[in-house]
């Protein structure tokens, strides 16, 4: 995984090599986050708590979001003004619903203030505003000069900035491929492990069926070959939490010695110079989940079916798919016997059954 | 329709790649196209038989692994041999890095890679008028090793008269080929020459053998010296035709060829 780090993005080539822009920008392009909106809080007056997620605090977070609009990233537009009382010392969120104000730790969004004039980034406080404001918890009124006042925020992406850069941003094709896989995708996402301690990953997806495993994924975006640190942090969550299948995305790739490590530790790897070539890749690591939590019908297991459904696993696995009736030619077993046999092992979860027009194909997971 | 002989043993040191290696080479000498395939990924052997590092693109790892087509793994080596036939032959990677990686593919992937044994039979049949197909396995129970006995229309078991393998072999029929309906023929290599000597002692020693087998024994080929000393560097059947282990494997592949 690429590292939280608190510093500023350094050039934009730096941007796609940040895991911070992979995975918030990702946010964005899956359509999980329309626009971005601060919360209400009582210490900082507001924040970011979706961006929070992956740097190191609210001041980064911020910080993070003002960089991404100066590069063209995001736009930026006023959302509220922060209004605090110079008698009681409260702050307040105006121009958000009255119901969404002030209680500790509220998670309450703040609405546009209409006509709202200048705009400056936080810690950039208005000397005045227009009008004059009630304090919401002591009453008092707040004339012009008396407060502070501080405009807040809200982001949105840029079309125009991010399409020039979207060939290089990973996290939302990757979530888009999971999605049309089938898979429910949360990124970041977190794993509770064996050890009850949480682990982050950049992506973590989900099948429909509650009592199956998760996939899960981490990214890394390296100028050259990463190393086996990459691996070594990787395997370290994956050994606690035991997905169903841990992948790790590289770009440009791993060195030698990381994609050796990564083998020894049943991390997949797929390694990419460009977007466009890893779902190839991946189309082979991720089966879709009804094959993902299929049995694996590998010569060992066949050895250990009973005799009667091992001629028909056997077949069947060597053959990838086919109907009952080419089943049975091969075993020289009557088609009606061999069907019986064929749903005995979909029953059991070694095979797939589905249907193609008027017939129905008994296959292998890919 | 291309016949896939399996040639496999419960241990090493029994002859396997030997066998299968002038197998191969008798079977294109009397005008058969044969492909030799290495599937001893543990200790691939064939390229230094053939000698031919320099005309392989790609390995059967490769293949396997979904890397390479076949007609880049298969190498055509009739050229260098006087044969009737046609020889072609993919060999294993004797890379050390090679050998762990295919030593660590999951149960998926080996899954996979029956079904692409299974497609080579038929590309190699299909795509290269294949006649007859070797396999040189590893010893023992291994997933490749496996795959191929799977794959194979028979299955050539190599034991030694050791108690070590006779004892592995019985294992292996008992709870390997017996479950998957192959197939099987035992070859008996290495027997010691002095039971050869008189008819009653050849008598016995194949009442011995017959008695320790439940399977088919196609023959007993007695320890040859001069085996061990020739070169290791070339397939022994072109140097040594007329050789008493020359013209046994001779017998042995028309016997297989017959079944």
């Amino acid at each position: 995984m690429i590292r939280a780090e608190g510093t500023p993005i350094r050039g934009m080539e730096g941007l796609f090599r940040d895991r911070r822009v992979q995975l918030f920008l990702g946010k964005f392009l899956s359509g999980e986050l329309n626009r971005l909106t601060p919360i209400f809080d009582p210490q900082l007056g507001y924040r970011y708590p979706e961006v929070e997620a992956f740097v190191d605090g609210p001041d980064a977070a911020e910080a993070f979001l003002l960089d991404l609009e100066r590069r063209g990233l995001l736009v930026r537009e006023p959302c509220g003004l922060l209004v605090c009382c110079p008698r009681c010392g409260s702050c307040n969120i105006e121009g958000a619903p009255p119901d969404q104000k002030g209680s500790p730790r509220g998670d309450h969004r703040v609405n546009p203030v209409s006509g709202a004039e200048g705009e400056k980034a936080r810690g950039d406080e208005l000397a005045s505003t227009e009008g004059g404001w009630l304090c919401r918890d002591c009453g008092s009124p707040i004339g012009d000069g008396e407060g502070r006042f501080r405009r807040v925020f809200c982001f949105q992406f840029s079309e125009e900035g991010i399409g020039r850069i979207a060939d290089r941003l990973v996290v939302a094709p990757v979530r888009e491929f999971l999605g049309k896989r089938g898979y429910r995708t949360v990124s970041p996402g977190s794993l509770v492990g064996e050890s009850e301690v949480l682990h982050s990953f950049d992506i973590v997806a989900y099948s429909d069926d509650p009592g199956e495993g998760a996939l899960a994924i981490d990214f890394v975006v390296s100028d050259g070959p990463a190393g086996e640190e990459k691996v070594i942090a990787m395997f370290a969550k994956v050994f606690d939490t035991d997905p169903l299948r841990s992948v790790l995305i590289a770009f440009p790739g791993l060195t030698e010695n990381a994609r050796r490590l990564s083998e020894q530790y049943r991390i997949a790897v797929v390694e990419s110079g460009d977007v466009g070539s890893i779902f190839k890749k991946l189309m082979k690591i991720i089966p879709p989940p009804e094959e993902a939590m299929m049995e694996t019908l590998d010569v060992m297991t066949l050895l250990s079916l009973p005799d009667h459904l091992r001629r028909t696993a056997t077949v069947v696995s060597g053959l990838g798919r086919g109907t009952a009736e080419e089943i049975s030619d091969r075993t020289s077993r009557a088609r009606a016997v061999e069907s019986g046999y064929l749903n005995q092992l979909v029953r059991m979860g070694y095979l797939k059954k589905e249907k193609r027009g008027r017939e129905v194909l008994f296959s292998v997971s890919s | 329709m291309a016949k896939m002989i399996s040639i496999h043993s419960s241990r090493g040191g029994t002859g396997k790649s030997l066998v299968s290696s002038n197998m191969a080479v008798i079977y294109a000498s009397m005008g058969r196209t044969v492909a030799l395939l290495d599937f001893d990924f543990r200790a691939p052997s064939l390229q230094t038989i053939f000698r031919a590092r320099d005309r392989v693109k790609g390995w059967v790892n490769d293949y396997l692994e979904g890397r390479a087509r076949l007609r880049d793994v298969m190498v055509d080596l009739t050229d260098r041999f006087r044969v009737e036939g046609r020889l072609l032959a993919g060999f294993a990677n004797p890379e050390m890095e090679a050998m762990r990686e295919i030593a660590r593919k999951d149960r998926r992937w080996q899954m996979r890679a029956l079904r692409r044994v299974m497609a080579m039979k038929q590309e190699l049949e299909e795509g290269f008028g294949v006649d007859v197909i070797v396999i040189d396995t590893s010893p023992g129970v291994q997933y490749s090793s496996v795959n191929a006995v799977v794959a194979a229309d028979v299955s050539v078991i190599i034991s030694t008269m050791d108690i070590l393998d006779i004892e592995g072999v019985q294992r292996m029929v008992r709870e390997l080929y017996v479950p998957f309906e192959r197939r099987t023929i035992i070859l008996v290599n290495k027997a010691m020459p002095h039971e050869f000597a008189s008819d009653e002692g050849k008598e016995a020693l194949l009442a011995r053998a017959k008695g320790m087998f439940t399977q088919p024994l196609i023959a007993i080929i007695p320890c040859y010296c001069d085996l061990l000393t020739a070169s290791r560097v070339s397939p022994f059947f072109l140097d040594r035709p007329d050789h008493p282990f020359s013209r046994a494997l001779g017998e042995v592949a028309k016997r297989l060829e017959a079944l």
